[in-house]
């Protein structure tokens, strides 16, 4: 299969035909899918380069995985939900074919509007992500502490974060986080097992992730904090949450001792 | 406007959003105790000089949690009577809201009302 260099398309910033009825057009790194009829097709597939989409009857984004490519629109549907990043944006391949123009507004995710995805990620997740989409309809003072609105890019990370914990292999080990607006215009992700609390903060702006590790041993507890500066360090602290030893995850900062 | 002094053994009341109720673990999160942004304060009040229910702006959404001053004093923590034309209870907690302390903080504190309505 064939794919559109995202780069070139950004470039000349022609619209892009389909041979049907759906158009494809780009302005900066944005594509937006048009309806010419009211024709439909299928949209998705898990095999090909991300594009984020602009579902143009809401100018809400909608994340998916296209192949704009192909005439007939190959569709390689994942078993469930996926994600991978592109421009630093998430996109999200649905295991469910999206036939008409209303089921692909349906799936929009968007975050300054109604959230609402599609029934295919596992059912126990669905709350979390819809929980976090109504964050951005929290106004500034929404504690009457002074809190600021939930920064975008916050919303954003914290999309990526769950989608990468519905794509980590122990997934279902992992109990469903707790997520929390913070007054900086960040989010909280908490997670809480038997003597085991894992925290991870995501900064406003700065895509900053920190986390918070505690865990009761024999003489006492133990917590490290800290950055966490990789894909690798975040699946360490998910692994010893769900069956490793804070001795896992001690090399990464430790700021209470025993 | 008189300030009080605070003694360790005084109750100091915390707004908390029904957002910050975790239905699962029947907890608040500790995203409940974080300074105002750019400040070093985390703002309180002095329970004695107000009700539950007043430090909820009688507003159904919030919730309130109670702690004692000599316990956050014990964790590094300044804690003065602040008041102001609008709220003469409210009061300070200065100094790093760590993560480890907040995680105490949840533990250390009663929640002495409860929200009754949804947030969002």
């Amino acid at each position: 299969m064939d794919f559109v260099d995202l780069n070139d398309i950004c470039e000349n910033r022609d619209p892009w035909t389909f041979p049907n009825d759906w158009r494809w057009c780009v302005s900066d790194r944005h594509f937006h899918l048009e309806q010419i009829s009211a024709q439909s097709y299928t949209i998705a597939n898990s095999s090909a380069q991300p594009f984020k989409f602009i579902d143009n009857s809401s100018m809400a984004a909608v994340f998916l995985i296209g192949s704009p490519t192909s005439s007939s629109i190959q569709v390689v549907l994942p078993e469930r939900p996926w994600s991978v990043d592109y421009f630093d944006q998430q996109a999200i391949a649905f295991s469910e074919k999206i036939s008409s123009y209303n089921e692909l507004t349906s799936v929009r995710a968007s975050w300054d509007r109604e959230l609402v995805f599609t029934q295919t990620e596992p059912k126990r997740f669905q709350g979390v992500f819809e929980r976090v989409g109504h964050f951005s309809k929290l106004k500034a003072n929404w504690d009457h502490y002074g809190a600021k609105p939930i920064d975008d890019t916050s919303v954003d990370q914290a999309l990526s974060i769950l989608n990468r914990l519905l794509g980590w292999k122990e997934e279902s080990r992992m109990p469903v986080p707790f997520v929390a607006p913070l007054p900086t215009g960040g989010i909280q992700f908490e997670w809480e097992k038997e003597t085991r609390f894992l925290e991870l903060s995501i900064a406003p702006d700065s895509r900053t992730l920190g986390f918070f590790a505690t865990d009761s041993i024999d003489d006492g507890d133990i917590s490290i904090e800290g950055l966490i500066r990789s894909e690798e360090e975040l699946i360490q602290l998910l692994s010893w949450f769900v069956k490793g030893t804070i001795e896992d995850v001690v090399h990464l900062r430790v700021v209470g001792g025993r | 406007m008189k300030v009080e002094l605070i003694l360790d053994v005084d109750d100091l009341h915390r707004r908390v959003p029904e957002i910050y109720f975790n239905e699962e673990t029947g907890k608040i999160s500790t995203a409940a105790f974080q300074n105002t942004t750019g400040t070093d304060d985390m703002s309180v009040d002095l329970g004695r000089l107000t009700t539950p229910q007043k430090t909820a702006l009688n507003d159904p959404k919030f919730g309130v949690a109670s702690f004692k001053a000599g316990f956050a004093r014990k964790n590094d923590q300044k804690v003065f009577h602040d008041p102001i034309a609008e709220n003469l209870a409210h009061s300070n907690v200065r100094g790093k809201k760590t993560s480890s302390f907040r995680k105490k903080l949840v533990a250390e504190s009663i929640l002495i009302l409860r929200p009754t309505e949804k947030f969002l």
